[in-house]
């Protein structure tokens, strides 16, 4: 059975800056959310370790892809609020064709 | 009797001691692990095995600053804008150079007059601003485009236009103009401001390095 530990690291690398603006396209959200969600979506087979994410954040942040902000939750608690940029979604767009493009040339050579 | 918010003060000091000393990525991971613990407390966990999951999942405070650090390092604008931190010395020396031999050019020399002269320095500084605009914009734009080809295509035409533009400048332009031996001089430190400019991208482009292995450590 494949499994998230069969996942070399090099591919979740690759993968975690289109997820993470896939994520915010839906609209703004923060660190802990965007794990849930990841964890939800992939059916616990795409793990990150948590931490990790802030200074992937950071970067995107720093490269204009995404814009952050802090405010206080319903809850009470205040987070970290992260959201797309322009330049986000053009990066987002761009991903989107180059990993579709991988998906339609591996599936046609084996098909899944 | 364990107290999680003493715990919680323990643990923002170990990541302190660790080296994750700025006040934004702790505040967030102080909200992460808060965030993580009612998670677990919610699952039925006590308050203690709830923190300790928790700050597992967080990951270890070494490696966090490692990756922390990687980020600030990127932030300088050197670093962030480049990639690369040897590409952008040889943007600044290459930039150096040329700051210090046109400098050189305009203080050493007796044909410039007084205004000549300004007018020499001011082309200087317009060619410093053109540059760093351009290293200000590049970064943004050339990312975005997704394709190594289409972006090396993008540099090389750059670089050969702002060749093209001097050449053309030097056997078009300058031959209808009359000029005294320091104006020339000064009109073709204007006239290097595009080609300056078109260098810009080639040092972005050399520095450039995957992204890959940065991201790497978030794979569980």
């Amino acid at each position: 059975m494949y499994n998230a530990t069969m996942i070399r690291k090099e591919l979740v690398a690759a993968s975690v800056e289109p997820l993470i603006l896939a994520l915010l396209a839906g609209g703004e959200s923060y660190g802990y959310a965007m794990i849930q969600e990841l964890k939800a979506r992939s059916k616990e087979e795409l793990l990150w370790t948590d931490g990790m994410l802030y200074p992937v954040l950071h970067r995107m942040e720093g490269k204009g892809l995404i814009k952050s902000r802090w405010r206080e939750s319903d809850s009470g608690r205040k987070r970290k609020y992260y959201s797309v940029k322009e330049g986000g979604k053009r990066a987002l767009k761009a991903h989107r064709e180059e990993w579709a493009m991988i998906h339609r040339v591996f599936t046609g050579l084996i098909p899944i | 009797m364990f107290d999680l918010e003493r715990t919680i003060e323990t643990w923002r000091q170990q990541m302190t001691d660790a080296g994750i000393n700025a006040p934004v990525p702790l505040d967030e991971l102080e909200s992460h692990l808060r965030d993580a613990v009612d998670e677990q407390m919610r699952l039925g966990l006590s308050e203690e095995r709830a923190f300790e999951a928790a700050s597992r999942q967080i990951g270890h405070a070494g490696e966090l600053r490692s990756e922390f650090e990687k980020v600030s390092t990127s932030d300088l604008p050197w670093g962030q804008k480049f990639g690369d931190r040897y590409a952008a010395w040889g943007f600044a020396c290459f930039h150096g150079f040329y700051v210090i031999v046109v400098t050189c050019l305009l203080l050493r020399f007796a044909f410039f007059s007084g205004h000549e002269r300004a007018m020499g320095f001011a082309a200087l500084a317009a060619t410093l601003l053109a540059v760093f605009a351009a290293w200000q914009l590049i970064p943004r734009v050339l990312p975005m485009i997704g394709n190594k080809r289409i972006e090396s295509a993008i540099v090389s035409a750059c670089v050969v236009s702002g060749g093209v533009w001097f050449v053309f400048f030097v056997r078009f332009v300058l031959p209808r103009f009359e000029f005294t031996p320091g104006g020339l001089r000064v009109a073709i430190l204007w006239a290097m401001i595009p080609t300056m400019v078109t260098v810009t991208p080639t040092f972005f482009f050399w520095g450039r390095k995957s992204e890959h292995p940065e991201n790497s450590a978030i794979a569980s």
